[in-house]
């Protein structure tokens, strides 16, 4: 189990194929852009960004291929597949259901009658 | 799981090296990246790239998380952890071909007896519905054991518990086919004999019950004989036949699926002659198949009424007499019972002794592998991780072990055969088939986890708690658990010992047991005319053959015999004498009654202790018999026994047939099992009706030349007839022998493998206990002490394991020896000489075992002792 700090368990992925649905990256874009969309909240160590990536590649949602960056050097690059894509949707609704329903007790006052 | 996840998996499952270099390749842009970044802010390019490294954490740690995440970890690491265990072994060749040679043994002696102990004993009758036949087994007023009787057979047909009920017996039969002649096997049936053992025609028909009625000559062949005699002719029915010198019809051929009665080449129903039988005459073997809503105990209920009915309609013949049914499957295999049992724990004691020892290796080894443990725990292994690897190297040698086992059960398995009685049910059937190999590897799997759980567990545990602290050392700890190992071992190993002594001087004794004849020298062959034979057609046959084979050249004396010493009696009826009341004991007792020609005492070497031999068998002359020394000391204590007459107590109330006794006989054995020798009393040949003629000829020629002359000579006097090939009494002899030898041997042989395991464990444990105290030992030494008192300590360790061990084994072996009587001859379960012999042997193990240790310790060099380590 990777234990991603600070993260629901799940989340990261649910991020990490956000981030894939934009526009295929490697590993270290990945991460500098986790960093940045997150504006540091959402802290994820560097380390087990790769763990999540295997995983998601090994469940078909998103695949690899090695290409150049722009610099010329040979990176491995992630982009979403179909599944991917559908699983994004699916999880992304979920995630908004269930931060729904947090937000709601959270914002609950007093007891409903 | 679709295409794409498939493919990733095989890719990286066979591709390993590609996928883990691209891998290594991803991390290291990122750490490059990183560092550049670094760089970028301004940080020395030197602690960048450790820092870009700090940051990232752990890589091996990560590297293996995404092996995870590819879900291949599993499968790798066992992969992984085989290759790391066999090169392993491989650095110790000695202690993996130990261990592998003797789980070898242990697994192939257990697979080889279980594929038997399948067949024999969980499916001695391999027909459909064998669970619901029922076996008879009739009693006389006197309790002794009695066969059916057709009279009976027809009574007890009439119990509503049984859906059908036949009687049978087989009997041999004369086939002869464009002149050869072929002995063959009959079986002889009464009652639906195809319902009860569910055996159906593929050719033809059954014999119908019209034909059974008449006594018609016709016969269904058993579809092995068919293809055996007949090469599976297709139009053999409505054949003639000749059989036992008459005309057969072939009316049908079995299916394949009519397997029982084993052995038997046609079914033919029983002559008509044979519903003559008085009911006293015993000689059926008789099955039922019950009824489909009843059980054996509703039956035994009718039966006990019907047999209580029986012995007031028939108080003569039937009064007294019961009937006790059983399991028709338990009946079968009861011959083979005790010794399938008793080989299979035997081998499963060698494998658990084996599986020990190997534990013993490991254990030591993993103590000896503590400080790699220990740093594979500090590098992150968790407890399951380390067990899984050290589990790995019981696997390897277990599968090792058990490759090897079965290869030595397939080749040993003939062999094995030769050690089981004659009448083990289907033993031709077992064969190292594909539920021996499933049972094989299942004692694999079980024996890898029985050598390797616990070294592997205290490895781990161990590993986890000391970590380094000890610098490498073994610890005590398992010392105590070893010493528990070796102690069950030899308990296991003593009661092997015992068992097996206990066969071996069985043997040892039934060898040096008094024959009663002289082998040397003597041969005999055996000719069975047909039972229809009319009397004089056997007298001259008798004469003509005595008269060549007294003619042969180099012969001293030949005779004849209803049956050879040593191969079973023939005709036994309680007797009667002259003048005299008889001991209760012998009232009802059932003596042996044989045949012979005059010949046949100084042909067979069967001394005359006194009076004369009794004169050729003339009808209307004075009848004249011999007696044993035996039967003349229970008979006659306080009086000559020459001149009294004897004779077989006759049925109903016709007058008493007397003998005259001319001499007396030594003793002989009847079977090779028996160990006192049987009363018996000898008739002239020609006195009784006995068609199988047994020759003995004693004299300078070789069995060879003899052979030669009978196929000359006597052959050409018997066309069609079957002439067995002629052996010498001491081949026979030896035959008779052969099963229990054998049987001594494989006993022998487990239980001195068993002792070779167990030397080996304890040699093993006590040299690791001299290497690790070796320190101990050289501070000893300085400090004074003598090398004796060092070696006496190794061998004090020794002896208190053995002692404890033979404690223990004493007690499992007595209780274990106590199944073995009925395999035993003239030594009993607790022969006292046979225990101490086992227990002298082990301790002589024991010390054997300590000496090398001992020695080692003894010479211990105080100055290398103290840098050691």
């Amino acid at each position: 189990m990777s234990k991603p700090s600070d993260l629901l368990q799940g989340t990261l992925d649910l991020l990490l194929l956000k981030i894939l649905a934009l526009e295929p990256l490697h590993g270290w874009a990945i991460s500098q852009r986790l960093r940045a969309v997150s504006s540091d909240v959402l802290h994820v160590s560097e380390g087990s960004l790769y763990p999540a990536l295997h995983k998601l590649e090994q469940d078909g949602w998103i695949k690899a291929e090695w290409r150049l960056t722009d610099n010329n050097r040979n990176a491995k690059f992630y982009s979403l597949t179909p599944a991917g894509r559908k699983a994004l949707t699916r999880e992304a609704s979920q995630w908004e259901r269930l931060s729904g329903a947090i937000d709601h007790v959270l914002s609950l006052t007093g007891v409903p009658s | 799981m679709n295409f794409r996840t498939l493919r990733l998996r095989l890719r990286s499952l066979f591709l390993r090296h590609q996928v883990e270099s691209e891998l290594t390749e991803e991390l290291r842009f990122h750490l490059e990246a990183k560092a550049a970044e670094l760089r970028s802010q301004g940080i020395a390019p030197a602690d960048a790239l450790a820092r870009a490294q700090r940051d990232f954490g752990n890589l091996t740690l990560l590297k293996d998380q995404c092996r995870d995440r590819r879900r291949l970890n599993i499968l790798e690491a066992l992969v992984q952890d085989l290759r790391y265990s066999a090169r392993g072994l491989a650095r110790s060749p000695g202690v993996a071909l130990v261990c592998i040679a003797s789980l070898a043994l242990g697994i192939g002696a257990t697979s080889a007896l279980f594929s038997i102990f399948d067949v024999a004993l969980l499916h001695p009758i391999d027909i459909p519905h064998a669970d619901r036949l029922a076996w008879f087994e009739e009693h006389r007023r006197d309790g002794q054991e009695s066969g059916g009787n057709p009279k009976r057979l027809h009574d007890w047909q009439t119990l509503p518990a049984f859906q059908s009920v036949a009687g049978y017996y087989t009997e041999a039969a004369v086939l002869t086919q464009n002149g050869a002649a072929t002995r063959i096997e009959a079986l002889r049936y009464a009652g639906p004999a195809s319902q009860v053992f569910q055996a159906s025609t593929q050719l033809g028909r059954l014999p119908s019950e019209t034909e059974a009625q008449n006594g018609d000559l016709v016969v269904v062949l058993t579809h092995s004989a068919w293809r055996k005699y007949f090469a599976a002719d297709p139009n053999i029915l409505d054949k003639p036949l000749r059989l036992s010198g008459k005309s057969w019809t072939v009316v049908g051929v079995l299916a394949p699926a009519a397997r029982y009665p084993e052995a038997v080449d046609f079914w033919a129903p029983m002559p008509r002659e044979v519903f003559n039988a008085t009911r006293e005459a015993g000689f059926l073997a008789q099955a039922a198949r019950l009824a489909p809503d009843a059980s054996l105990q509703q039956a035994q209920t009718q039966a006990n009424v019907l047999a209580a009915r029986l012995a007031l309609d028939h108080p003569a013949t039937d009064a007294g007499r019961s009937l006790r049914l059983g399991p028709l499957a338990e009946h079968v295999a009861q011959p083979a019972r005790v010794s399938i049992l008793l080989f299979l724990a035997a081998s499963f004691a060698v494998l658990l002794i084996a599986c020990v020892n190997v534990a013993g290796l490991l254990l030591a080894r993993g103590l000896n592998r503590r400080r790699e443990a220990a740093i594979r725990v500090a590098l992150g292994a968790g407890r399951t991780r380390l067990i899984r690897l050290f589990m790995a190297e019981s696997l390897l040698l277990a599968f090792a072990g058990s490759c090897a086992g079965l290869l030595l059960a397939s080749l040993g398995l003939d062999a094995l055969k030769l050690a089981l009685p004659e009448d083990t049910p289907r033993l031709a059937d077992a064969v190292i088939g594909w539920r021996a190999v499933l049972f094989g590897v299942t004692l694999a799997l079980a024996s890898a986890i029985l050598c390797g759980l616990i070294p592997a567990w205290r490895a781990a545990v161990h590993a986890s708690a000391t970590g380094m602290k000890e610098g490498g050392r073994a610890g005590t700890g398992s010392s105590y658990l070893r010493s528990a190992l070796v102690i069950a071992q030899m308990a296991l190993s003593l009661t092997l010992l015992i068992t097996g002594g206990l066969l071996v001087n069985s043997f040892l004794r039934m060898r040096q047991a008094p024959l009663g004849f002289q082998p040397q020298h003597a041969a005999g062959f055996s000719l069975a005319l047909p039972w229809d034979t009319p009397s004089a057609v056997i007298d001259t046959t008798t004469q003509q053959v005595l008269e060549r084979l007294a003619a042969a050249p180099g012969t001293w004396s030949a005779g004849v015999v209803d049956r050879l010493p040593l191969h079973g009696g023939t005709q036994s009826r309680p007797i009667l004498v002259d003048g005299l009341d008889l001991a209760p004991d012998y009232r009802d007792k059932e003596i042996s009654w044989r045949m012979a020609s005059p010949g046949f005492f100084p042909a067979a070497g069967i001394p005359l202790i006194d009076g004369v031999l009794f004169r050729p068998f003339q009808k209307d002359g004075p009848r004249e018999c011999l007696i044993t020394q035996q039967l003349a000391r229970d008979l006659f204590p306080d009086r000559n026994p020459i001149g009294q007459r004897i004779a077989s107590r006759p049925r109903h109330n016709a007058p008493p047939e007397w003998f005259q006794i001319a001499g007396v006989t030594g003793n002989t054995r009847l079977n090779p099992a028996d160990s006192a020798p049987a009363p018996e009393v000898y008739v002239p040949w020609g006195a009784d009706y006995w068609p199988i003629l047994n020759f003995v000829v004693r004299g300078a020629q070789a069995p060879s030349d003899l052979s030669r002359f009978v196929d000359r000579q006597i052959r050409p006097l018997l066309p069609g007839q079957i002439i067995d090939p002629i052996e010498s009494l001491n081949d026979l002899t030896a035959q008779t022998h052969s099963a229990l030898r054998t049987r001594a041997i494989l006993a022998g042989t487990l239980a001195l493998t068993s002792l070779l395991l167990c030397a080996l464990g304890l040699f093993a444990l006590l040299a690791h206990e001299t290497a690790r105290r070796t320190r101990e030992y050289g501070i000893r030494v300085a400090l004074g002490a003598q090398p004796p008192e060092l070696a006496a300590a190794a061998i004090r360790h020794g002896l208190a394991l053995s002692a404890a061990g033979l404690a223990l084994g004493l007690a499992a072996a007595l209780t274990v020896a106590r199944t073995l009587q009925s395999l035993l001859f003239e030594v009993k379960v607790t022969d006292a000489a046979t225990c101490a012999e086992a227990c002298l042997i082990l301790v002589t193990m024991a010390l054997l075992a300590s000496a090398v240790p001992a020695l080692r310790a003894a010479r211990t060099d105080p100055i290398a002792a103290l840098r050691h380590n």
